[in-house]
Formats: C-alpha cells, structure tokens, sequence
C-alpha cells in the first residue's frame, strides 16, 4: 500500500550491494514505519562511527526531541532539548536510538524489523493512548 | 557522531582555504550481508557547495529533472558544487564543524548516484 | 451508483476549499459589492487547486506519503516546522470558524443563538472525527454539500440578463464605488481561499486514508477533475445569486443570513430550506476537514501514526490533537469573537504556508525515484512553474493589501 519502491535502480530488497544514496536526500527527516506498516517517528538523525581503518559507517537511526532538537535553531531547539532531557530522567539521556541492522528496507520511508512498541520514543504514544484514547467510549473499535 | 554534524560542515583543503559547506552525504551499501536486513552503509563522499543555502533537492544528480526552471535555478545557484570521496578527508573537527582535505584531494562533479 | 461517490473525495475537499463559511460570506460579499468582476479569479484559483490537487493525489497513490510528509523530507525540520506554524494557524483558524459556521447554520433554523450551540457543534465535529468511518464522512458531507446548487437555480429563477452577466464576468472593471487597492484585496483572498494548503493536506491524506495505489491514479484524477470545478461553480453561483439581488439594492454581506436572501427571493421557503441544508453540511464538511488537516500535518511532521483507517487507540497522538484543537476551538469561539472575521485574518498566516506547501509537492512529482514513469508531464510541469510563482506573489502581496485596505474595508 504506501511506499512501494518505484525506481527499479534503487531495489529496496536487503543485501543487495552497491547501491549508494545521499543521506540527507533520502534518508534525513523521512517516515518510519515498522514491520506491521505502522508509522513510528522520523529519521531525525543518523548515528555515524568511526572504524579503524578510518571509514565512517552508519550505525543507528536517531529519533525523537533528543535527535530533533539539536537540528532546531536557538531557542527552541535547546528547549526542545531540555524538555526531553526533564521527561527522561537520565542524566544525559541521547537520543532515541535504532540500530541499523534494524532498517529492513528504504524506499520513500525507513521500513524496520520491530514493531514499534520496541521504539524508544513510543513511550510518549503509548501515555496519549492509556490516559486520554482508552478513557474515551469507543477507542479500540475500528471506525472501517 | 551524528550525520547532523556533518551536514552545514565547513570544508576547507589543506591550505585553509575555503571549499564550501557539506550539503549532503553520499552513503554507499557494503558490508557482510544478513538475511532480511540491508547491508552496511558506509560514508563514500561528501556533496560540497560554496553556496550557504541549503539543499540541491536532489538536481545535482540528474540532468533531466523537471521543472525546468527549477532545476536551472538549484543548478545555477550550486554551479560550483562537487563531490569529494571521504577518503580524501584528512580531518573532522566535529565540535568546530569544519572538515579539513588532504593535500592531493580530487574534486568530482556531482554525479547521478 | 458507486461511481458518484467515488468523487466524494475530491467534492468534499473542493467544499472546505471554496464554500466554507469564509467563502460562502466572501464570495456573497464580492457578488454583493463587485457583481462578477473578479468570477476570473475563481477560475485562476480552480485551476491552480486542480494542478496541485492532481500531483499531490498522485503522489500519495504511488508513494504512500501524504503532503506533509513531502514538506518535512525536502524542506528540512527548520522550514518544515514554519510551515507547520503558518498553516496549522491558517487551518486551526478556519477550523474553530467552521465550529462557529455550523453553529450560525443551525441559528438561521432553530433560532437559537448561535453562542449557544457552539458547545453541542464542537461535541458533533469531534464525535463524527472520532468515530464515523472516513468514507461515510465524505459521502455524506460531500454529497449533502451540494445542496448548494440551489443557488444556481436561484440564479436562473431570477431570469437575469445573460448577456451584461457574462459581460461583468469577462470584461471585468473595479466598481465606482470600491477602490483598486479594495479590488485587489479581494483578488488576492479568493485565491488564497482557492488554494489554501489544508486542501491538499486533506486530498492526499484522504488518499493514502482511502489505500489509494497506482491503480487508482483515474480515481484521484476524476475526484480532482471533478470536485474542485464543481466547488468553483458554487462559489460562483453565490456570487451570481448576490449581484442580481443584492448589488442593485446595496445591501452589503456580513452575516450568514444575508447570504441566503437571493435564494429566498428566487425560490421562497423550498429553496431556503435547501440552502441551510447546504449551509450545515458545507460548514460541517470543512469542520471536518480543517480539523483532520491539522491533526494530519501536526503527525505528519513528527512523524506519529494518524489516520482514520485504523483504530483510534492506535493512532493515540493524532486523536489527541483532533480533541485538543476541539476543545481550543469551543474555547476561543466562547470568547464572542466572530468566527467570519476570525478566517479573513487567517489569510495572512497563508503568506508563509502557500510557497512552502506547494514547492515540495513540484519537486516530488518529478522525482523519477519516487515516481517511476508517474513523474509530471510538461503540462502539469508548465502550470505548476507557474502557479508557484502566483502563489508567491499573493503570499507576498497579501499582508500588504490587508493593511493597506483594513481588510477590505
């Protein structure tokens, strides 16, 4: 249904190398979804490291107000920040991270292998449904 | 290390002189592979621009996409972007968001990924 | 029989976009003191809506992604959220105007103060939002919307003079009585209203809503196609209806009442009934819209699951903001401020959101990775180039002309 792969010289099948993209193009501030088609956040950010032998290899999508926040100007962005850092407790809490190996296929969105109860920011989505959705009459029935 | 800290970097060759600013990142897919999962992607190169304004949405990659006013107008005011393989980066400063070229560095046009 | 609800899409979204209860004042207010001079922007605009609508249908049909999203991945978060700002306020302020349109309908019927059934119009909106099921959302309020015919039928009961009619239509001229700068205005907010961003939030998350692939590209071009003219030809009837009646007469147009008075005349108590019918759906339709349109562009910038195809418990965000704007919009209307006047000064927010809605949608229904063979054609191309460049212009042009003529005063 949504984001089938269309350019057949970007196949999205896994494993299959060579295949090169612009990161900000293509990857940066797109959907993602999760293994049951439902949408989890965007790619905030991109996770790089360094390997000895000095490549720079992608090692987790970022994601939520600890990724977007820094990408924000001024004020907002270190608020954003800050709020998130409030909510979480820790004391230098990141960003929410999914490790790459995670990312089963990119198309027009970042398609993962969890579900998105196991992102890190579905926190804030599973609070909306248990204290305002489920106290509404109706809320687990489908409208289709 | 973010992608974020990259993209906005300054680029300057060996000299100190100016090259732009990194305006995208080209990724390249290598690696071992693993059953369901896409192989590796590593940083190949860096789109650099002399222009401060942001992104070539995508117009340094082809020639023929349209609209074409559009495309004239990215192209025109990114005339001066090129390509340089990471392997030409000598050094990184990610806190001072400048990145500096080796002295033999090779500037590429940008080309269809 | 399912072929004509298959554009029910289209009907609706083209209903919040040209006789929403802004526009049904407007274009009564324009008919009432500038006749038909400025029916050719209402031409301009349906062509515009009718460009944008079809790439932005397309591309949610091939891709899955809804406008919003397309924003946020081209323009990057920091013009993405101005973006979501100026339009979220252009669509939060027509949202809580619509509350109040239902509102001022059912006070034409039942002669309640309208402040009085504000509560139970927000309590309507978010049941139907939150409960009824897409499809049946606009079939009803897209099809129940075209009561609004009846103006046109007004219109010809009245037996008008075709000829200096098509006249004022084609050659237009600003009237003695109003200035240009007045004209302009009036210009400049019909085809905002034309094109504003909400329509295609709504079109292309009402296809992805609607499961819309590749093979339904006829639909979403026959809901384009069909739709947006037919919400021109209404706008345009209203005016029609208002320069035969009341233009000769100089009454001007400030309320929701004095809309309907052409129809009144032409066609009495039938034809009447009829409008308010088409007034309470139209009003209801565009609440509708505006209000998932932002619940839409708010979770589409971050990201969250929205949508009426699933479950609400599944979608707890995207709910939470449809109820949130709700209770908001009961609020502000609550505080006596006049829901007409609240949309002519959400025209202004239009000047930031016009030029960044429309340019990620040009640039997407080109990208071949996107769109495979899809891409535009040089028709849609050549229209869109240029309609990026009207939309600029009115952006620009708008603030000015609002204070340059308070508003049109």
């Amino acid at each position: 249904m949504s984001g089938r792969p269309v350019n057949p010289r970007d196949p999205a099948e896994p494993g299959r190398g060579g295949r090169r993209m612009d990161a900000a193009l293509r990857l940066l501030d797109h959907q993602l979804v999760d293994r049951d088609g439902r949408l989890c956040g965007k790619v905030d950010d991109l996770e790089l490291e360094r390997r000895d032998d000095g490549t720079l290899v992608v090692t987790a999508v970022l994601t939520g107000p600890g990724a977007l926040g820094p990408r924000l100007p001024g004020v907002l962005g270190r608020a954003t920040v800050a709020v998130w850092r409030r909510l979480h407790g820790d004391a230098e809490p990141g960003a929410s991270r999914i490790p790459f190996e995670r990312v089963a296929g990119i198309d027009s969105a970042v398609r993962l292998t969890m579900s998105r109860a196991e992102v890190p920011t579905y926190g804030l989505e599973r609070w909306a449904r248990d204290n305002v959705v489920e106290k509404l009459p109706g809320a687990g029935n489908a409208p289709e | 290390m973010r992608l974020s800290d990259l993209l906005g970097a300054d680029v300057v060759d060996a000299a100190g002189e100016p090259v732009g600013r990194v305006t995208d990142v080209r990724l390249a897919q290598t690696g071992p592979v693993g059953a369901g999962v896409l192989a590796q992607f590593v940083v190949e190169s860096l789109l650099v621009s002399p222009r401060h304004t942001g992104s070539l949405f995508g117009y340094e990659r082809r020639h023929d996409q349209g609209p074409a006013l559009l495309r004239a107008a990215v192209r025109a005011l990114h005339r001066r972007a090129v390509m340089i393989a990471w392997d030409d980066v000598d050094e990184w400063d990610v806190e001072g968001r400048r990145v500096t070229l080796t002295r033999d560095h090779d500037r590429h046009p940008p080309e269809v990924a | 029989m399912k072929r004509i609800f298959s554009v029910a899409l289209g009907v609706l979204t083209a209903i919040g976009g040209f006789v929403d209860i802004g526009d049904l004042v407007t274009n009564a207010l324009v008919g009432a003191r500038f006749g038909l001079s400025l029916a050719w922007v209402v031409v301009v605009g349906v062509l515009g809506i009718v460009v944008f609508a079809e790439m932005s249908g397309r591309v949610a049909a091939i891709t899955g992604r809804a406008t919003f999203d397309l924003v946020r991945e081209r323009l990057g978060p920091r013009a993405g959220l101005l973006n979501l700002a100026g339009s979220m306020a252009v669509t939060g302020l027509t949202f809580i105007a619509e509350i109040g349109g239902v509102a001022l309908a059912l006070e034409l019927v039942s002669s309640v103060h309208y402040l009085l059934l504000v509560p139970f119009t927000g309590l309507a909106v978010w049941l139907v939002l939150w409960r009824v099921r897409f499809s049946t959302l606009e079939n009803v309020f897209g099809l129940l919307g075209l009561a609004l015919v009846v103006f046109g039928f007004a219109v010809w009961q009245l037996g008008p003079d075709w000829g200096s009619l098509l006249d004022q239509a084609t050659r237009p001229s600003v009237p003695g009585s109003e200035g240009v700068p007045t004209y302009w205005y009036y210009a400049v907010a019909l085809f905002g209203a034309a094109m504003t961003p909400y329509e295609v939030f709504f079109f292309s998350s009402g296809g992805v809503e609607e499961h819309w692939t590749e093979k339904d590209l006829g639909t979403s071009r026959l809901n384009v196609f069909v739709g947006f003219p037919l919400g021109g030809v209404l706008s345009i009837f209203i005016a029609s209806s208002t320069a035969l009646v009341l233009l000769p007469a100089g009454i001007e147009v400030d309320t929701l009442g004095q809309v309907g008075l052409p129809v009144s005349e032409a066609l009495g108590r039938v034809g009447i009934a009829i409008a308010l019918l088409g007034f309470f759906a139209a009003t209801f339709g565009a609440a509708c819209e505006t209000g998932l349109s932002v619940g839409y562009s708010v979770s589409q910038y971050f990201g969250w699951q929205w949508g009426k195809y699933v479950r609400p418990r599944q979608a707890a965000l995207f709910h939470v903001v449809l109820l949130v704007s709700t209770i908001a919009g009961v609020a502000v209307l609550l505080t006596t401020v006049d829901p007409i006047k609240v949309t002519e000064y959400s025209v202004v927010f239009s000047a930031v959101a016009l030029p960044l809605t429309y340019f990620p949608i040009l640039v997407v229904a080109n990208d071949p990775d996107y769109m495979g063979e899809k891409v535009n054609g040089r028709l849609a191309n050549g229209l869109g180039q240029v309609y990026l460049v009207l939309v600029t212009l009115a952006a620009l042009a708008a603030i000015p002309l609002m204070l340059l003529t308070k508003a049109g005063q």
